[in-house]
């Protein structure tokens, strides 16, 4: 089972979009895919036409109160399931800290998970938190939407520093562009200069793009809808980088 | 992967859904129709299925309510082993899986022990084009799947309502609103029965003793003709195995019952039993020898088993080669002129007059002289004796094992399992000692070839000498041990436990 966290620190920069069309490539690829909403606000939840009502909230599920498996919801996909958040997750950092090992605990809750998903993708809230300490603890791979701005590389490597300074963890990082505006200048110059500064940041770009906005119309990744739209097709390339 | 492919199905044909035979035809509006309010069917896709159902060539998945199916939806593969409390489903590659080791771990722990040496096979291939429909409730939530199936040419349609994860109630209330339509009638889903092997024939105490042999030998060709195919294509050492004990135990019939049936017909087929039993031995004694080979690694000292691994690959040419001989033996005009002649005689024999000996009083009396062979026998080897007396007194043991198996159904099989346990500990002893002389001999010869033929390094052969050490070893320890299992044998309670099951003939 492979576990691929979509995190950055920063909010808006497409984490949840990027996690829900990984997530629907991989199933589409024939993995048996589980998608994890960890956000309070729930916006996977919403997209894939789940309710967002945990029974017994985030606390029974971090608790072991109540397995994770029995919280799972088919989405509209085959082979897409998604475990949904709701307003009770706000606390999550309270229910970890109730735990003997907060950092290794998310990684402990799927575990039991492992012969029925073949890839776990993580939507994270934004922040530095216990959650996002544990979350990189369980994770094999962390995807990070960068978008363009004075300030990307000096959040990337606050990003790094966070990943490193928890010593046990060593996932892969894998950086991309997310909602690029070619007609500014500071995005393109960003774009073709980063790579070059950080080895884990790879020149694919999506771009800033209507059809990345219709996903809440449609209730669907773009990947499904609109396949062959630029943003579309950079996911998938970045679902082959980070599968390989 | 392109991004535009349509999702794969990862829960076709999982348990926990609901399958149904129709009589006519069932139409996506038909479906819509019988929704209960609120919700809707909408056509998702239209695809072709094919399921391959594998197991071994006995069954030995399906008697123990697994069931095994490679699925193909389109372009996408997945291997399902439905089994409880739940099923594992796996993409798959193109090819079908073979052995326990080319399934996914958590599949190949479920069934590797219970598959042993044999390998699976297709057991039934059905293709079906299928329309999906999904099941969206009032706010277009996807709560289920309906998948109308059937085969391309022509044949029964079948419905399947599967369950979605979270929303299990709500595809069995689809399940249900569709039942009330009368030409659905449920069905269990799908499963592959076993091929049934060839069934024992019935045997009583009171038939003639010359009918009885005959079923016997007949069963015994059933089972040489079952495995020929799988012999042939050799699909796993089991199949040339069963058809060789299926052969001894023929030749040891015809040796034990000779005084019941025609000269002439044994006369006639002792020697063809032979011949078919000699042509079969080369492919099996590499086939032996290369079962045996991961312990040999085992027992080298740490590191150096993989000094054998010239010997496997000289194996595994020779085997190929033996098999392909063997194949087209078993495919010569000699075998059909054997099976031909041979089923003839028997359906003669079959048709013949009832005639005294009655079936229960020969065998007692067969298994007792049997049993007569190997006490004398036994009783003469000491010490100072040449190991073939010891061979020798195998065959007989061997004699009477298959002289109890095959009349086994006219003895009580509470005092016929314990003599036999008391059999099996003497033949254990005496197989262990006549195993390691055979098999350090047949090292030696492969020693000799891997010098001559191929340019093996030393390692290989100090590897090998270090095992005909090993081998002799246990021979030593074998033959030390004989005199006392051997005098367990014949002690006067095993004696009396013999003369109660053939109702006291000596
Ligand atoms: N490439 C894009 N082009 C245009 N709009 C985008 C693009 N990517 C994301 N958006 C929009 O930006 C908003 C934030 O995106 P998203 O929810 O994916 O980010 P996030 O990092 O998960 O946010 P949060 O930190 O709030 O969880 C959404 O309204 C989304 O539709
Ligand atoms: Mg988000």
């Amino acid at each position: 089972m492979k576990v691929i966290a979509c995190y950055a620190i920063k909010g808006g920069v497409g984490k949840t979009s990027t996690a829900v069309n990984l997530a629907y490539l991989a199933a589409a690829e024939g993995q048996r895919t589980l998608l994890w909403d960890l956000d309070p606000q729930g916006a996977a939840t919403f997209l894939f036409r789940v309710k967002p009502k945990v029974r017994g909230g985030a606390d029974a599920l971090v608790r072991r109160r109540r397995p994770l498996a029995d919280a799972v919801k088919a989405t509209d996909f085959e082979g897409l399931d998604l475990l949904p958040a709701d307003f009770s997750y706000r606390n999550m950092d309270l229910s970890l800290d109730a735990t003997k090992s907060p950092t290794r605990r998310i990684a402990a809750l799927l575990k039991p998970l492992a012969s029925d998903y073949d890839v776990v993708v993580l939507d994270c809230p934004p922040s530095v938190s216990l959650l996002s300490e544990s979350v990189v603890r369980a994770a094999d791979v962390i995807v990070v939407p960068i978008v363009p701005s004075a300030l990307s590389l000096r959040t990337f490597d606050q990003l790094l520093e966070h990943l490193i300074a928890q010593s046990k963890a060593k996932p892969r990082v894998v950086g991309f562009f997310s909602m690029v505006d070619r007609r500014k200048r500071q995005h393109r110059e960003v774009v073709a200069a980063l790579p070059g500064h950080r080895a884990q940041v790879h020149a694919l770009v999506v771009p800033a793009a209507t059809v990345v906005e219709q996903m809440g119309l449609e209730r669907a990744p773009v990947a499904a809808f609109a396949p062959k739209s630029e943003a579309a097709r950079t996911y998938a390339q970045l679902w082959s980088l980070v599968s390989g | 992967m392109p991004p535009d492919s349509s999702p794969a199905s990862s829960r076709l044909a999982v348990s926990g859904g609901r399958d149904f035979a129709v009589s006519g035809a069932l139409k996506p509006d038909d479906v819509q129709r019988l929704l209960p309010p609120g919700l809707r069917a909408e056509p998702e896709r239209r695809t072709k299925l094919c399921r391959v159902w594998l197991d071994t060539v006995d069954g030995r998945l399906g008697k123990r309510g697994l069931t095994l199916v490679r699925l193909s939806d389109g372009a996408k593969r997945q291997l399902v082993l439905d089994a409880e409390p739940r099923s594992l489903v796996v993409a798959t590659g193109e090819e079908l899986p073979r052995w326990a080791a080319d399934l996914p771990p958590a599949m190949a722990a479920r069934v590797s022990a219970l598959m042993g040496l044999r390998a699976l096979i297709p057991m039934r291939t059905v293709d079906t084009t299928a329309v999906v429909l999904r099941v969206l409730d009032a706010e277009e939530k996807t709560i289920g799947r309906v998948w109308l199936e059937r085969p391309p040419r022509g044949g029964a349609q079948t419905v399947r309502v599967d369950h979605l994860r979270g929303y299990e109630r709500h595809a069995d209330r689809v399940a249900k609103a569709l039942s009330r339509d009368p030409r659905l009638s449920p069905i269990p889903s799908l499963t592959a029965g076993p091929t049934a092997g060839p069934r024992r024939p019935t045997l009583t105490r009171d038939q003639a003793a010359t009918h009885a042999v005959g079923l016997i030998l007949g069963h015994l060709f059933d089972v040489i003709e079952a495995n020929i195919e799988g012999t042939s294509a050799a699909i796993d050492t089991e199949f040339l195995h069963d058809l060789r004990v299926a052969v001894r135990r023929t030749r040891s019939a015809l040796k034990l019952t000779v005084d019941v049936l025609p000269a002439r017909f044994v006369a006639r087929f002792a020697g063809r039993a032979r011949w078919l039993g000699d042509l079969t031995t080369p492919a099996r004694d590499l086939d032996v020898m290369l079962l045996e080979l991961p312990t040999m690694q085992a027992a080298l000292p740490d590191g150096t088993g993989a000094d054998l691994e010239p010997l496997r690959d000289l194996l595994r040419e020779r085997v190929a080669t033996e098999y392909a001989v063997l194949g087209r033996g078993l495919h010569s005009v000699r075998i059909r002129q054997f099976a031909s002649s041979y089923r003839a005689e028997l359906a003669a024999i079959a048709a013949s007059p009832a005639r005294a000996p009655l079936a229960g009083d020969a065998a007692d009396s067969w298994a007792a002289a049997a049993l007569q062979r190997v006490l004398k026998r036994g009783a003469r080897i000491t010490p100072a004796s040449p190991p073939e007396l010891l061979h020798d007194l195998r065959k007989r043991c061997k004699e009477l094992r298959y002289c109890l198996e095959l009349f086994e159904p006219l003895w009580d099989a509470r005092d016929l399992g314990q003599v036999i346990d008391e059999l099996k500990s003497l033949q254990d002893n005496l197989g262990m000692f006549q195993d390691s002389e055979v098999q350090s001999e047949m090292l030696r010869h492969w020693a000799e070839e891997l010098a001559t033929t191929r340019n093996a390094p030393t390692a290989t052969a100090i590897a090998i000498g270090r095992l005909t050490v090993h081998l002799e070893a246990s021979q030593h320890a074998a033959r030390a041990e004989f005199a006392e299992r051997f005098n367990r044998f014949g002690r006067p309670a095993n004696r009396a436990r013999f003369a109660a099951l053939t109702g006291g003939v000596r």
